[in-house]
Order: C-alpha cells, then structure tokens, then sequence
C-alpha cells in the first residue's frame, strides 16, 4: 500500500500537471478562467486511473467517451493516433465539449494513456456557443462530431482539421485550442513513458492499489447511512411545463444503486440530460464529503450503479437537445440525491445542498456581421451555497469575471454587484455594440432561482425563465439576480 | 553562538558592520558582516515583544567581538530586518479595525472572492474571517471609466459622513479602493485630503497607491491587508528604531520585502502588506547568493520547519515572483518571492486513515507539546520521531545538546499508531512513514518546478531549515536532480540573506493602448516620473554602490487573457523605436515559451508599464579558504546505527564544525551541526567547499530507492 501510495502520487502528479499546463496555455476564457474541462489517465485495460476536473460534469463522460472511441475504432488503433469525439449520444455531456484521447504504445503494447475533455467556445448549431433554448433536437445545438481521428500514427489528418474548423465560428480560437490539448496530451505521454521506464510493473500496480483504495473508502463511508433506502423527488420546470425528477438510493455492502425510475418522460426542451450529465450530477452529492480526500479512478465509478430509465429526461432517447443540462438540469439531479440522503436522516452537515443554479447570459455579435463570432458567457455572479458564503459546490472552480475587465476587455461597464438579503445583485450597462442575448434561467413553479431583467429605451421586462431572440443596444442594461443555493 | 571560528575577535572599533537579523516564530537570528568579509553570527529565541528579542541579539553578537552593543551599533551603517509581524498580524487576525470606502455598489467584493473557494466540495470549510465587517464598508457615490473619465464626481459630504461614522465605530484605518483608480487616483486622493481633515490620526490605505492595477477584487483585498497590518507594523519598526537608537544606533533601519529588495521604516510602514513574507524571502536571497558563490545559478530551495516544508525556485540566480498569493486566505497579489507551502515539517503527524493508507500531515503536533520524542506528553508519532528512531537525529545532540530526545517515547508512538494497526514492526513503519513524507516533498518540488515551466533535473537542491537536509538527499534521488547544497550558515539562512540583499522598490503604472497606437514618448515620460517616484521611496544613499534601473512592460495579444512581463530592452534612460521592436520580438518568444504559441500577426496590448530600481549594494565577501585534506576522519567523533533499510547500518557521525574545506565525506554517513543534521546516503558523497557548504553529489537510482 505505501508503496502504491507513492507511485500512484507520480502519476495523479502527471495528470494534474496535464490539468495546469492545459489551463496555461489556452487562450480561450473557457478553459483559463471558467475552467471547463478535465485530465485523465486510462489503463490499457479503459479502467480509468486518475482523474481531474475543475467543474463537475466530466465525471463519467471522460471514461464513457474513451470506452466508445475505443469500441468505434476497435482494432484500428496505433500509435500517435489521436482521436477525437463530441457527441452526446456516445458518451458526452453537452454537443460543444471536446474528449481527445492519446492512445500510448509501449513495446508494442497498449499502456497507460491520456485524455482530455474541452469546452470549446463554438462547434456550429443555431447559435454562437452551442446554448439554444428552443432546441429540441442535438443539431440546433452544435455538430456532432463522432469519433474520428485528427492524428492518424503520428501524422496530422489536414482534411479532417480543415473540416472541423470549417464547422466552427471561432476558427482560430478553435485550432489554438486543438492544439493546446494535443500539446497536454503530448506531455503527459512524456511523462507516462518516463514513469513507465522507472517503475515498471509497479506503476500499473499501484493503480489497481488505489483504485481497490478510493472504492474501499466510498464504501465505508456509505456503510454509515442509518438507513439502506431511500428516496425522494423534485420538481423543475422548462418552458412553463413541470418536470419531476425521482430517485431511490439502496446502499449494499458494496455499492450504492441509484434509480430514477419514475422521472418525468424526455421534453422538447434543451434540459434533457444525457447519461453520463445523469451519472455525474447523481454522483457528486455522495462523493462530496470524500471529494478532498480521494482521488477520482475506477473506484469511484464502480461504487455506484445507476440505472435511468431510457427516453426519460435524464437519458433521453437521440436526437433530444440536451446543452441545458449541465447548468440547469444537473443541478436538480445533485438536488434530488441530497433531498433523499436528508430524508434518509444522514448527517446534514455532511450532506448539505451542494447544487444551486443560477441565471446566466450569452451574448454574440448579431449574425453575419464578423468573420468569427467569439460568444462571450456571462456569470457575473453566483447564487450563495447552503453554507451562507462563497458558490455552491457544482458552481466548480470557475472565477469570476472582474468588473474592470468586463468593462476593459468586452465594453460592459459593472454598476453594481452586491448583496441584498439572500441575493446577489449585479448590473450592467452595455456601453459597446449591438449583440444578441441568450438567457439561461432554471425555472420552478412558485419559486425562483434568480431572474435577469433587461432595460432598454423602450421598456424593461424581466426573464424568469430561458429565452432568445433578444438584442441589446449601447445604453440598455442588464440585471442579474442571484438567489442563495438556487431559492431553495 | 558562533558558527564561523576564522573572525578576529579583538574588533577595532572602527570595523563597520552591516547587520541581518531574521525573527522567527522560535529563534532571532542575526548574521553580521564586514566589507573585507568576515561574518559572525547568532540565535536567541524570539520574545513576545520581537524588539527584545532584536536587542538580545544585538548584544549577544557584541559580546562575541567584545565590544559594547553601543560600540558595535555605533559601527552599524545599515541593520537589514526580516521580521514576521505583519504576517502574525494577520495570520492570528489581530490587525487594526479597519473600515472601507469603496465605489457604490460594490462593497462586497471582498467576499465574493471572485467565486474562489481553498476547496470546492468541502461543506466543512468555513468562511473567511472579516477582517473588514460588512458594517464598516461603505459605498460612496463616484465612478470612473476605463480610461480614467468621472462619470459620476466623488459625492465628498458622503466621504465625510461615512469617515465620521467610522470613527465613531472606533475605526483605526481606513481602506480605499475605487474601480478604476489605478487609471485616474483623483477620488481616492482627494477621500485620503478629507480623512486627514476629520481625522488625521487615521492609517489610511490607497489602492492606487499599494497595487495600481486593474481587477478590483485582487486590488481591494491587497489593499485591505494593507490597512489591516500597517499600523502594528509601523509602530513595531518605530519601537524597535527607538530602540536601537537608544542603545546608540545612527545608521539606517531596513526590512526585507516580500519580493527580495529591501526598503526603510517609513516605506515599509505605509507598505505592510509588501513584507509579509519578509523573513522566507531573505532565505530565497541567500539562497541566490550562495547558488552563485558555488556555480549553481538554478537552484530549488526547500525549507523543512516544524510545521511545514517551504519550496521555491531560483533561475539563473533570479528567484521567481508571483502575484498569485492568497496569505490567511486574504489575496495579496503584490510581487512576492513564489514560496510553495505544504504541511510537512519535522511535528506534522503520522497517521493511518479510515482506508488503510499511510499518511503525514497536515495535522502537527507543533512546539508544544511537540513530538513524541520531546517528552512534553505528546504521543502521537512525527517526522522528527521517525528520524530519531531511525537513528538520523542524535537524541543527545539535538540543537548541540541543549535539548534531550527520548528514542523510546519515539518508538511507542510509532509502534502504537503506526506499526501495530499496520502489523509491521517499529522500524518498517519509521521507515513508510519516512518514505510518505519524502514523496510528499518531492512532489511538491515537482509541482512548483513544472508548474513554472522548468525540469528539476536542471536544477541544485539547497536545503535549509533543521530537518531539511535529512530528507534532501533522498529527494533528490527521486527528482533526479544531482546536488544537494547544504549551506553553512544553513541555520540563519534568512538573516545572512538579509545582509545580502540589495534594496528594491517596484513602481507600476496602467496604460492600456494598443501596440500600434503607442505614443513612445509618453511611455518615456511615465518611466522617469516612476523613476523619480521610485528614488523618493528608495532613499539609502548612504549604504548603496549605484542604482540599477530594470524597465518592463506587461504585453498580451489582444483579446486573450494572458499577460506576460517582458523586460525592455535599452541601454539608455530612453527607450526608441528599435528598442521597443526587441522588446516586441521578446514578448512573442516568451509568450511562445510560456504558453506554447505565438501570433507575430496579432496585435499586442500594452496593460502596464513596470519600473524596478535597484540600490545595488557593495557584494557581500565571503572569502573561499583553501582545500585541506580529503579526509575527514579528524572530524568524526561516533558511529552509530542507522537504518535506511531494515537491516541496520553503523555509520560514523561527523561534527560539522570540525569539518574543513576539502574534506570528503563517502555515505553512509550523518553530518551533525548545532541546528542542522545533514544525511549522507548510501551511494551519495559530500564534499565541505570553500565556504564550508555541504554539498553532496547524488548517484541517480530514480524509483529503486527503498
């Protein structure tokens, strides 16, 4: 164990240095400031030996994404190939975040390799940014981008570059960052090669060590739930239209079953969540007490068996739209789980609500007007944690934006951003161009979870919920409020 | 104490020294030099009052030349001070009551932290503690644009109302930070004219004046920090000044900053928050000093304490800087020395967790009662057990004798909570234990290495702190890295440091505009005034060989978000055309290196410019003694067994202060110094240098070390 405890160290090491130099050598905000994405490192065997993420919804779909790139491509592996998939039909989340997977050979033999997971600024759909609140299918969203590879044995695959890029509005944004990930990918390789020359038999050793390690931990921790069953529901909206979420949670000596029979059919709305969206959300809420302590690896994922009914809103039959889901959704999930655990009368210091959605705005430049239209996302603020200070937890390492440079860098000059009760409250005055908005704004009847009003010359109307088709001119003002662990 | 023997005792009284005192949590140390060389030195514990302490010492080392403290004092032209009273201030919440005034509308961004949390998921981490009450942060009309316009004018009968209603609250500082003041100061110039109106006894903290530059919630919360540690601060420096005055001191009083240069009471008092790393930062300076004294101009420096393990890098002698710091998890984001923390010292606690796994730290068992070994009752097992009981640390030699350890009360605490849950015996589990912490170390010295871009391999390790060159050997084994430097006044690094340094003062000035549109000449006009400004602040004529001054502009492509500070290229006060083209072509290639791509074709954004002036001060001399003998056997005084592995070894013990230049030492085998044990590994051999530092060359075994 010491020793596994020690090798396994170098290569959480890797993994997160893959996390760091991603995040410094990105120039899009996604990845350097929002820390959208994740590292990992897999065994020759796909079982997932470490991972990391700076937000939560990668927690499944890095190894669901790696398992279908390998089913796809089979045999057809080799080494220097680098293969790519962004569908949330074969493992994603949401149509405009990237996996990118550096299969490494050693002697000849398949062995321990990275992967990566991006949101990329734009992949195509209706709208800048991959968000669309009418969409009802995948393709009004963003492309789909099956498994395809962009390095084939070391060599680089122009005609599939050329048409990746050509399917994006921010063109040079999403090459830079293509090559940013190889460039991870390329380094951990690296380092996986200098491990693997160090320590051998011990290096893949120490994983399975951890990996029995990170399990055994889980399931201790979940042996001292005073009761072995539990459930629960929620309520959400989209559109107007209820949405109810069920679960029931039975802990065995080994695992713990989650089940959401019961959950509301698929809507015609992008909250769909697809599978590996539902895996993670459900997950986090029982992982959190632990979160600091383990490291994320197979372990984790096999203490939990979650079973969704197929069609249903947490795992919807193709081609349902599902970009809502990461932000709006999967907090209902995490929201869902956390009720059942306090119902079940587990420790609600332990336990305590992790989730809390809040408004948030996309802004881009009206179409046709720029050779590339760079989105930009604006969260200007958070709803406070159940705790009373700082985001809750599935807010994930994202910063938030400066006031000064919103104003230097994008022409949105911040008035106000303060706190009023249980709200944070920010506006903001465009003082730049002509852009079209889209809101994103989670919805529940006789409740709120924030609101953004928007004033123009003409009037002021407040959204309470998603909504697009709306443009703002020099002079008019956004207002966001944000309403403590979502309202609830 | 006296760690260097070849100082003439009988001082003429005309000697003048320059004197480097570092207070610690434990110990004061003080280094004294010469211009010819010579150094002399000493440690007496740190006192509540840090002055007493200061002034102990000051008399101890007059006593080691034999001279009055008043003689001595009178031929002190310069006392360079680390002291650790502003980071106590804040680390144990005990600074001024400090009110804010800040742009309406945005009182709260000291708690929003933009959205950062020290751990995401934790539901047990609490908030940070207020040092500035929500009640006492006040918003006043006013507001700038991005290019300095007042868009709404400064609402003074509300400045005045709200400075009233903080006195009354008993306010003793007064934070100010307006968006945009880094731009245009003009609000909170004419806020600090009226607080001195209503109430001049008042510390008052500008933003534009400690970090004028743009983001607003890293600028408020370092200039909060500001206020809250000033006063204590200011009024430490002029009790201690006093002090040494009174004993007959007429020379100048500096302080270590936390970025490595040095500046006077006045100055460090209206800066606080620029020395809250006043004391590591002279040990990275010593640490460049010495790298370059022994030919090593990359160096990781590692600090091994009692409660934590302290990492930073030196590239080619230049110790890196960081804005990034978050210090009792307030943001300073002031140039600091980039000093890594972990929480492994020689008190951090073995333990098994709920799992099965070994682990070490965080939790230590600090001073009191301190490891198990010190016989105070504690009965957990630490670092220093496991290296008592392994045999490293000699229990009847710890800190030359002065303290007694107790091996048995080591080994219970090992076999209790370690050995017997594990089944293993005593020395295995000393052994695991040693082995967990070393790979904590080490990681972290990866960590802080790759994170900058950098190979440890290309790097010396210097070690310093008690225990940090026992376990430095076996890191560098597992880093690969191929010396190990142990220095000789290894236990008062940080106050030879601060003899070292040379003085410092960092100007910064906002000018957003695009590379294109850049009107040279102003740039040149804002360069002198920044030097001009910079010479006011610097002062210290007296003590400085000639002024360097270092130019740079932080660049960025336009529309990304990371900066790069690249140095600009001139020869001459004025920077031309060609120079700034250099400059350009730099900033690509540094970009290229730091974040693995350059666009020759995007525009550049110029964000800010940056003056550095530097009071070089006549280099310290140290003079190199000639090689003696290899052999070192006149130096060894025991042999003792030692286990590396689980079968024992008897290994001689050299004495450190019998060592001389030259000497040979072939490992296995332990060094012991007053402070400071030094293990030499199987496979590993220590040669004394001219400057009697240790250094031990390192046979690479990388992943086979037991």
């Amino acid at each position: 164990m010491i020793e596994a405890q020690i090798v396994y160290s170098k290569l959480q090491a890797v993994c997160r240095q893959m996390g760091e130099a991603l995040q410094r050598i990105s120039r899009s905000p996604l990845v350097s400031q929002d820390r959208a994405f994740a590292t990992a490192i897999f065994t020759n065997e796909l079982k997932l030996a470490i991972q990391h993420q700076y937000e939560p919804e990668h927690l499944y779909a890095m190894k669901d994404s790696v398992d279908h790139l390998f089913d796809y491509f089979s045999f057809d592996i080799s080494d220097g190939d680098i293969l790519l998939v962004a569908d949330p039909y074969n493992g994603g989340t949401k149509g405009q975040t990237l996996t990118m997977v550096a299969p490494l050979f050693y002697h000849g033999e398949l062995v321990l390799f990275p992967a990566v997971r991006v949101q990329i600024a734009d992949l195509a759909g209706e709208f800048p940014g991959g968000f669309n609140p009418d969409a009802f299918e995948i393709w009004q969203e963003s492309m789909r981008i099956t498994p395809v590879k962009l390095y084939k044995q070391g060599l680089l695959q122009q005609d599939v570059l050329r048409f990746l890029l050509a399917n994006s509005r921010v063109k040079s944004l999403y090459q830079s960052e293509l090559d940013a990930m190889y460039a991870c990918l390329r380094y951990a390789q690296k380092e996986l090669q200098r491990l693997i020359k160090q320590y051998g038999q011990r290096l893949i050793e120490s994983v399975y060590t951890m990996t029995n390690y990170s399990n055994r931990r889980i399931v201790e921790h979940i042996s001292q739930y005073p009761k072995k069953t539990m459930d629960s529901k929620i309520t959400f909206a989209s559109n107007g239209e209820n949405i109810t979420i069920y679960v029931s949670i039975n802990t065995s000596t080994n695992q713990v079953a989650i089940d959401f029979n019961g959950t509301g059919m698929q809507v015609n709305t992008p909250v769909n969540a697809s599978l590996s969206t539902t895996k993670a959300f459900a997950t986090w809420p029982i992982l959190a007490p632990l979160a600091d302590e383990i490291a994320i690896n197979e372990g984790v994922l096999e203490a939990f068996e979650i079973h969704v009914p197929k069609g249903s809103l947490l795992n919807p039959d193709f081609p349902a739209s599902v970009g809502f889901s990461t932000f709006i959704t999967g907090h209902f999930i995490s929201g869902v789980i956390t009720k059942a655990l306090q119902q079940g009368n587990t420790s609600t210091k332990l336990y305590s609500k992790i989730h809390g959605p809040g408004p948030q705005a996309i802004l881009f430049s009206p179409f046709g007007m720029l050779k590339e239209t760079v989105p930009l996302f604006l969260v200007p603020g958070y709803p406070e944690s159940s705790e009373g200070w700082g985001p809750s937890a599935l807010f994930g390492d994202r910063e938030l934006v400066s006031a000064e440079e919103l104003e230097f860098n994008y022409g949105f000059k911040m008035v106000k951003r303060e706190k009023k009760a249980n709200q944070m409250i920010v506006e903001i005055i465009n003082e730049n161009f002509v852009f079209n908005v889209i809101t994103i704004i989670p919805e529940v009847e006789n409740n709120t979870y924030g609101n953004i009003t928007i004033q123009t010359n003409e009037n002021r109307k407040t959204f309470h919920k998603s909504s697009t088709g709306i443009s703002i001119r020099p002079g008019n003002r956004l207002e966001f409020v944000y309403e403590r662990t979502g309202g609830q | 104490m006296v760690f260097r023997e070849d100082i003439n005792m009988n001082q003429d009284k005309a000697t003048k020294w320059v004197l480097g005192v570092d207070v610690g949590g434990t110990f004061t140390d003080l280094v004294a030099s010469t211009e010819d060389g010579q150094l002399v030195s000493t440690k007496t514990p740190s006192t509540p009052d840090q002055s007493d302490g200061v002034i102990n010492g000051v008399q101890k080392i007059a006593d080691l030349l034999d001279i009055s403290i008043e003689d001595f004092l009178a031929n002190c032209p310069l006392i360079v001070h680390g002291t650790t009273v502003a980071t106590n201030t804040l680390l144990e919440y005990s600074g001024a009551k400090v009110g804010l005034l800040t742009t309406e509308g945005f009182r709260d961004e000291i708690e929003f932290r933009r959205a950062y949390k020290e751990s995401v998921f934790s539901v047990r981490l609490k908030a940070p503690h207020q040092i500035v009450p929500r009640r006492f942060r006040i918003g006043i009309r006013e507001r700038l644009d991005k290019d300095g316009n007042i868009i709404k004018e400064l609402d003074e009968q509300a400045v005045r109302q709200a400075v009233q209603r903080l006195v009354e609250e008993g306010i003793e500082a007064i934070a100010v930070c307006f968006l945009f003041s880094f731009v245009n100061p003009m609000h909170e110039k004419r806020v600090k004219e009226i607080i001195e109106e209503e109430a001049p006894h008042l510390f008052v903290s500008l933003s534009s004046e400690v970090l004028p530059q743009i983001r607003e919630f890293e600028r408020v919360s370092t200039t909060i920090v500001n206020a809250y540690t000033g006063p204590s601060l200011q009024s430490y420096l002029n009790h201690l000044e006093s002090k040494l005055q009174e004993q007959g001191f007429r020379g100048e009083l500096f302080v270590m900053q936390s970025n490595g240069g040095v500046q006077n009471v006045e100055q460090t008092g209206k800066l606080a928050a620029g020395s809250l790393l006043s004391g590591p930062a002279g040990g990275v300076s010593a640490g460049a000093f010495i790298g370059e004294k022994s030919g090593n101009d990359n160096i990781i420096t590692v600090d091994m304490g009692g409660t934590s393990y302290d990492v930073s890098v030196i590239e080619q002698l230049q110790p890196t800087i960081t804005t990034e710091s978050w210090i009792s998890r307030y943001r300073v984001a002031l140039p600091m020395m980039d000093i890594h923390t972990i929480g492994s010292g020689g008190g951090s606690i073995a333990w098994i967790d709920s799992g099965g796994a070994l682990r070490v730290g965080p939790q230590s068992a600090g001073s009191f009662p301190g490891p198990a070994c010190y016989g105070r009752g504690g009965t957990e097992p630490t670092v220093t057990d496991v290296n008592v009981l392994l045999g490293y640390i000699n229990p009847d030699n710890f800190l030359g004798g002065e303290m007694k350890l107790d091996r048995n009360l080591a080994e219970q605490a090992i076999m209790k909570h370690i050995a017997d849950p594990l089944g293993i015996s005593p020395i295995e589990a000393a052994l695991a234990i040693s082995r967990i912490v070393n790979s904590d170390m080490s990681n972290a010295v990866q960590y802080v290495s790759s994170q900058r871009g950098y190979d440890p391999r290309d790097f010396a390790l210097m070690a310093v702190g008690g225990a940090g060159a026992i376990h430095a050997g076996r890191q560098a084994e597992d880093l690969g890295i191929n010396t190990v430097i142990v220095p000789s006044l290894a236990p008062v690094f940080s106050a030879f440091g601060d003899v070292a340094a040379n003085l410092k003062v960092t100007e910064l000035k906002t000018r957003f505009e695009d590379l294109p549109s850049l009107n040279l000449e102003q740039v040149n006009q804002d360069f002198e005034q920044m030097e001009k400004i910079a010479r006011e602040k610097l002062g210290g004529e007296s003590i400085v060989d000639h002024f360097e001054t270092r130019r740079y502009m932080d660049m960025r492509y336009k529309g990304e978000v990371h900066e790069v500070t690249v140095p600009v290229r001139s020869r001459t006060k004025r920077i031309t055309s060609l120079n700034l083209d250099a400059t350009v072509k730099d900033f690509h290639e540094m970009h290229e290196r730091l974040y693995a791509h350059q666009d020759p074709e995007q525009t550049i954004e110029i964000l800010n410019l940056r003056l550095d002036l530097i009071g070089v001060r006549k280099k310290l001399v140290i003079t190199d003694e000639s090689f003696g003998e290899e052999d070192p056997s006149l130096a060894k005084i025991a042999e003792r067994t030692v286990y590396f592995e689980n079968n024992p070894m008897t290994i001689p013990i050299y004495d450190g202060s019998l060592l001389a230049p030259g000497n040979l030492i072939a490992g296995p085998s332990v060094i012991e110094e007053w402070g400071t044990t030094i293990v030499v590994y199987p496979g590993q051999e220590a040669l004394i240098d001219a400057n009697r530092n240790c250094i031990i060359e390192v046979q690479q075994m990388r992943g086979n070390q037991q």
